[in-house]
């Protein structure tokens, strides 16, 4: 069950809004264990043969799979079921949110008063169309709608909805995939001693915190394009006692100095943008890194990576979460975008950290000795959770 | 800001995808979908007070099947019902949205025009 959020900005819930996010939890894990598990065994054993059949050779790719399944009831089951599930995310936590908003933004500006982090905003800056047009993980208003001025209450319905999205799995502070990965990191590399660091679309801050909790002695810095989520990652941040430096900017255009990061990472992100921004994204992130400072980004694994089916499996966001770039991203060769982007080819590194939270601290630090493959399950939330991310030092 | 009347939207721009040969399958899964997740909140709150109840040594099985709603309580239970009706048919409501399906349509189509190389 999701559990309570632990900071300050959390906010108290009424018995039904409990059972009611409780409710849509227990659902998403029907549908994502045993309705997944459904839709696999029923596309091998009756669509697969069927689609061999009229295709002349297997389905070969994501697209191919996902054509072969669209008449099939169990996965027009699945998908409806998941779509409501998703929709029912956010249903489930707009009552709390919008009765502690008043609370909320009151936090914000008091957060502002006595920081030891900051926040920038930059009024002037154009938001790109794909967070201005879209409801991305169809969150009715997204990440940058404002109801009224200074209003945060979008990233308190993001943060949380996620709870109730991962059903705890990212733990009480959601920063799971940042603290598994930074700690996958130093125990990698025990020379990274980060100064300066950046974390790019940074929404709630979520996964900026672990690496500040992770590299104690670092600045951190952390942008992102929409006012609400970052006043709201900003009061979160201090309420924790993590001193964050946010700004609102885009990542394709960095208002930082050449070589002034160690390190430039960025959590379920790139997917999100349209490939000539990423582009962008990955030269910024090139100019701002000191020579021999270490970018990464966790993502889902590329198509490449998995057969067909899993692909299929993991692009469904693509068609039906409002991901409209989510199948492009996912259809690129990592390494040759860093190529592309200034990284010397030889640096290009990918791994697969376990989850914290899931495994404990001694089967993790265990498991980042013995390293891991991308499998069926990474990225994915299933028995046993991984986190794929990919980099490169400058 | 005072934040005391912010409503967030309730509708998610962009086309609501259609998985079954017939719109009104779609519609009932969603339906009855809400109607089990309330159906599991009412379980929640009877099991919270049976089990409340029954650690206090308060409850009366009598008093239970006899209960008679004040004209307060009345107006509190449907004010709920109320809420209840809007959460559970919020979807038959979606096509009269402010934003349209139909426009939502056209700006993601735009938007994947302007962006996508």
């Amino acid at each position: 069950m999701p559990g309570e959020l632990a900071h300050d900005l959390r906010i108290p819930r009424r018995l039904d809004e409990q059972a009611r996010q409780d409710f849509v939890s227990s659902l998403r894990g029907f549908v994502l264990h045993d309705m997944a598990n459904d839709l696999r065994e029923v596309y091998h054993r009756d669509v697969l043969p069927e689609a061999t059949r009229r295709l002349g050779h297997e389905p070969a790719d994501s697209g191919e799979v996902h054509r072969a399944l669209k008449s099939n009831l169990t996965f027009q089951l699945y998908s409806a079921m998941r779509v409501n599930a998703q929709e029912m995310v956010w249903d489930s936590v707009r009552a709390p949110v919008e009765r502690n908003a008043a609370w909320i933004n009151a936090r914000v500006e008091e957060a502002a008063r006595q920081a030891q982090g900051s926040l920038t905003l930059d009024p002037e800056l154009e938001l790109p169309r794909n967070v201005s047009a879209l409801d991305v993980h169809l969150m009715p208003g997204n990440y940058d709608s404002e109801h009224g001025p200074g209003d945060a209450s979008q990233g308190a319905l993001y943060d949380n909805g996620t709870v109730v999205f991962f059903m705890g799995l990212l733990g009480p502070d959601q920063g799971d995939i940042g603290r598994s990965i930074a700690r996958f990191m130093r125990a990698r590399h025990p020379d990274l001693q980060p100064q300066k660091m950046l974390d790019l679309g940074c929404t709630l801050g979520h996964n900026t915190l672990p690496w500040a909790e992770t590299f104690p002695e670092a600045e951190v810095h952390a942008i992102d394009v929409s006012a609400p989520v970052l006043r709201y990652a900003f009061a979160r941040a201090e309420s924790m006692g993590r001193p964050v430096h946010f700004r609102q900017m885009n990542a394709t255009s960095l208002d930082y100095e050449d070589n002034s990061f160690d390190v430039v990472w960025s959590s379920m992100f790139l997917h999100e943008l349209p490939l000539k921004d990423i582009r962008k994204v990955l030269r910024e992130a090139h100019r701002v890194l000191r020579p021999g400072g270490l970018m990464l980004h966790m993502e889902l694994p590329p198509n490449k990576a998995l057969p067909a089916y899993d692909g299929f499996y993991l692009d469904w966001d693509s068609w039906y979460n409002s991901e409209p770039f989510y199948k492009t991203f996912r259809d690129q060769d990592p390494a040759a975008l860093l190529a592309e982007a200034g990284f010397p080819a030889d640096g290009f590194f990918e791994h697969v950290a376990p989850s914290v939270n899931w495994y404990g601290e001694d089967t993790f630090d265990q498991a980042v000795g013995e390293g891991a493959a991308v499998g069926k399950d990474t990225g994915r939330l299933a028995e046993g959770v991984s986190w794929y991310f990919f980099g490169a030092r400058k | 800001m005072s934040g005391e009347d912010i409503q967030l939207p309730r509708q998610t721009r962009g086309r609501r995808p259609q998985f079954f040969e017939n719109p009104e399958s779609d519609v009932l899964m969603s339906v009855v979908l809400a109607m089990a997740g309330e159906l599991s909140v009412l379980y929640d709150r009877v099991d919270a007070m049976q089990r409340l109840l029954d650690r206090q040594g308060v409850l009366d099985a009598d008093a239970l099947e006899q209960f008679q709603p004040t004209p307060e309580d009345e107006a509190e239970r449907a004010a709920r019902r109320q809420e209840y009706m809007q959460r559970l048919f919020r979807v038959v409501r979606a096509e009269a949205a402010v934003f349209s399906s139909k426009d939502a349509e056209e700006v993601l189509e735009s938007v994947e025009r302007e962006l996508s190389e």
